[in-house]
């Protein structure tokens, strides 16, 4: 049973949001806020259809409509104008000199709209030696330290696939967001936030700064291993490319552990404790998957888990959406594209307070609600509208 | 701007942590770093992660863990034993004076403790109670017991982390440095938290939510899950079997880490017009012209090959002079920081970023401070360091009874 009311249209359905970012960060973001109901409107270049394939579009614009609008026309920049004064937020994420050529500053912005909360999210920021770097995923995690402390030996580090900054960077343009927004409730006033993409994952390495300030502790890349705890990895099981991940960190789920294992070589008293445990961590994991490796991932899960034993099958894509558990919960989003298609999505993570289900849309096309946002919303003449689109204004 | 000196976002909002370890602690601490007040209630023995490293000099102390440090500061400190039935009065006795409360007990602490939801609001019906789970209340694995690195590997991110191996059956999926599988929840709680906060805004009703970790993984991942997923084959990990050239802990023609004399660079000279300012930063070497370079696609095929001549020239230069000139050309590059090149990092100084923490104990650290400003100004101004075990205990119960 939920404790959580359902609201139809979201706990922040009152909140308008123009939407200028693109690629990951900004998107995840502003997909977040529209989920519980905010309305987001996506601005996009006429000239930049939002492609479909490999469906991370998909992904991470749902819930948003959508205007196409050349900023860099003077019309254009007219029309943002007047959308920003009907807004309570603008969100970005170019390169600083991008927005400056558009002559779109907060001031500027502040002239339509007094109140206006502005967040523009920049690779490193609005400030300083590198603020007009481009901030591409994998060149931008070597900056932020994460590369260094990923890798299977201590002096080769490895780059990730993920751009594993983004999403804690769009979490935290959430976060903050409503901060503000609650802070301008109290005090009236709007603000402008710079928010640098590349600062957020520093703030999840916070015990490494702190050790390192300390005494010049540095940490080293080490696999799947703990810096106290052993065993603590990902072990092979039966079948190609198959594994499961164990993390014994106490004695009770050793002692577990070894129950199930059930080899006379686990016995001796030298791994009777952590440091132990820790200091002969090589010739534990040899036995320890001397026996995973004749088991299936999904079985031995189960029966760890019955053990009060930390384990998971190491899941890949397809794992994680066939997951029982997941559509148990009903964690995942369908939208019907057509007769016969229904897309799966990744849900919503944060729950409660969401905008009612039914009500959730799949991305809109490209300038899908150009007409909807100039005439209703702007009160624009159908006159004025045809003329903007005969000018390539917008589409 | 007019209001640089106001920068206590959250002032006057009251959060009560109840955390064990990361997640809540860290979702607390954003709201102490906003200004909001965050009291930290700790079993008699501490919060366990005061008793993990690292340590200064590797020396177990209740006040020195740098776990503990990192994601407390800002907090007061109560201690309570909630087994006990005065205690659990006193507890009661604070709700009231609080707005939210985090907390990442095990399934079952505050029922097992006749402190369940029903009776809590019934104390303070505009209390938020944001519990943060591994896989949440509800669902086949919500018995299941797990840390940071089984949600990391369970959630997808570990399988798609590095991309495509050399030898997938020697080489298994790792996980990403420190604990990012409880900070992501963490910060999952966080943003719930004040999702729900707006909703009390319009209802003046709290609210009970629980945050799964295991969702809140899958939502971060991008490549390893969405790219090629929704219904398709799994991305594989054999490097022999990818097509593409896709960003991985191997090199690509799209880039990768380069060794140098004093550590990596992350080079990306993608697109043909990067390649040939890159080319140039290297003082067109004798290879340039060769035909298994000319086009991107050419550089995918001979990526090994290429790979060993890219090394011979970094291997005796520094990463941060590489990093510099790449930069000057326009070509996206990066020195690999280690968490002492971030600490000295221009950059970051020039936005000081870290934030200087005198603490009784452990003396004078640097935390990462939020990663962003407002109006040009830095927000976490005076925030204390972390507390000693129930140093505030004494305070807050004086205010609360």
């Amino acid at each position: 049973m939920s404790t959580v009311e359902i609201i139809p249209s979201g706990a922040l359905r009152h909140l308008r949001i123009i939407d200028l970012t693109r690629v990951w960060a900004g998107p995840l973001g502003t997909r977040t806020l529209a989920d519980f109901g905010a309305e987001v409107i996506k601005v996009s270049d006429p000239r930049m259809p939002l492609s479909r394939v490999g469906k991370v579009n998909n992904k991470l614009n749902r819930n948003k409509l959508n205007i196409a609008l050349r900023l860099d026309k003077s019309d254009g920049r007219d029309v943002f104008l007047d959308l920003v004064s009907i807004g309570d937020v603008v969100i970005e994420n170019f390169r600083p000199r991008v927005m400056r050529n558009l002559d779109i500053t907060y001031e500027n912005l502040l002239e339509v709209n007094p109140n206006l909360l502005m967040c523009s999210m920049p690779g490193f920021g609005l400030t300083g030696p590198y603020s007009e770097y481009p901030a591409f995923g994998s060149t931008a995690e070597a900056m932020a330290g994460i590369n260094s402390m990923i890798g299977y030996v201590p002096n080769r580090p490895l780059q990730t696939g993920l751009s594993y900054a983004d999403p804690v960077s769009g979490l935290n343009l959430v976060h903050a967001i409503l901060a503000f927004v609650r802070r301008r409730a109290v005090t009236g006033k709007g603000s402008f936030i710079d928010l640098a993409l590349a600062d957020s994952p520093l703030g999840t390495l916070g015990e490494f700064f702190v050790a390192n300030s300390a005494t010049g502790y540095e940490q080293h890349p080490n696999g799947n291993r703990h810096s106290e705890y052993a065993p603590h990895g990902a072990f092979r099981c039966f079948g190609n490319d198959q594994w499961i991940a164990i993390s014994i960190t106490n004695d009770f789920q050793w002692e577990q552990l070894k129950d199930e294992v059930n080899d006379i070589r686990l016995e001796s008293p030298d791994y009777d404790d952590i440091s132990g445990r820790k200091v002969n961590e090589e010739a534990i994991n040899r036995i320890v998957e001397e026996w995973t490796s004749r088991k299936d991932a999904g079985d031995l899960m189960k029966q760890l888990q019955q053990k009060r034993v930390p384990a998971a099958k190491v899941s890949n894509n397809l794992d994680v959406l066939n997951d029982p558990h997941l559509n148990r919960r009903e964690y995942f989003s369908h939208f019907r594209i057509s007769e016969e298609n229904i897309e799966k999505y990744d849900g919503q993570a944060i729950p409660g307070n969401q905008k009612e289900r039914s009500k959730w849309f799949p991305m809109r096309d490209l300038g899908e609600d150009s007409n909807t946002i100039l005439v209703e919303y702007l009160g624009y003449s159908d006159d004025k509208y045809l003329s903007l689109l005969e000018q390539e204004v917008i589409s | 701007m007019t209001d640089s000196q106001d920068t206590s976002i959250l002032d006057g909002l009251r959060v009560l942590e109840i955390g064990l370890g990361v997640s809540a602690p860290y979702a607390a601490l954003n709201f102490a770093k906003l200004g909001a007040e965050v009291v930290k209630l700790e079993p008699l023995e501490g919060d366990p992660s005061r008793t993990h490293g690292p340590f200064p000099n590797g020396i177990k102390h209740k006040e020195k863990s740098g776990l503990f440090l990192a994601y407390n500061h800002g907090k007061k400190s109560i201690c309570l034993d909630l087994n006990i039935s005065q205690d659990r009065d006193k507890f009661e006795s604070m709700l009231p004076h609080f707005d939210l409360v985090i907390e990442n007990q095990n399934l079952g602490f505050f029922n097992d403790r006749r402190l369940g939801y029903k009776k809590i609001s019934s104390i303070n019906p505009s209390l938020i109670w944001v519990s943060i789970l591994p896989f949440g209340e509800v669902g086949p694995y919500s018995q299941y017991v797990a840390d940071d690195l089984v949600l990391f590997h369970m959630s997808g991110n570990a399988h798609g982390m590095i991309g495509p191996v050399d030898n997938p059956e020697v080489e298994p999926p790792i996980r990403a440095g420190g604990y990012q599988a409880e900070m992501v929840a963490g910060l999952t709680a966080s943003t719930a938290a004040m999702v729900a906060m707006h909703q009390r805004l319009k209802t003046g009703k709290g609210c009970k939510i629980v945050v799964s970790g295991l969702d809140s993984m899958i939502t971060m991942a991008i490549s390893g899950i969405a790219n090629s997923a929704f219904g398709q084959q799994p991305t594989t990990r054999e490097l022999s079997k990818e097509k593409g050239s896709s960003i991985g802990g191997m090199v690509s023609a799209i880039g990768g880490v380069l060794k140098c004399n004093d550590g990596y660079v992350a080079i990306s000279p993608r697109e043909d017009s990067q390649w040939e300012r890159w080319l140039e930063l290297m003082g067109n070497p004798r290879w340039a012209d060769d035909e298994r370079f000319a086009t991107r696609e050419n550089r995918q095929t001979n990526v090994s090959a290429l790979w060993e001549l890219l090394t011979e020239w970094s291997l005796p230069r520094s990463k941060f002079d590489i990093a510099r000139s790449g930069q000057e050309k326009r070509i996206p590059c990066f020195p690999v920081n280690t968490i002492e090149d971030l600490l000295a990092d221009e950059h970051l100084a020039y936005r000081e970023f870290f934030v200087e923490i005198a603490h009784f104990d452990a003396g004078i650290l640097l935390h990462p401070g939020l990663p962003y400003k407002l109006n040009n100004t830095n927000i976490p101004q005076g925030i204390s360091s972390a507390p000693r075990l129930g140093s505030h205990t004494q305070e807050i119960l004086e205010r609360c009874t």
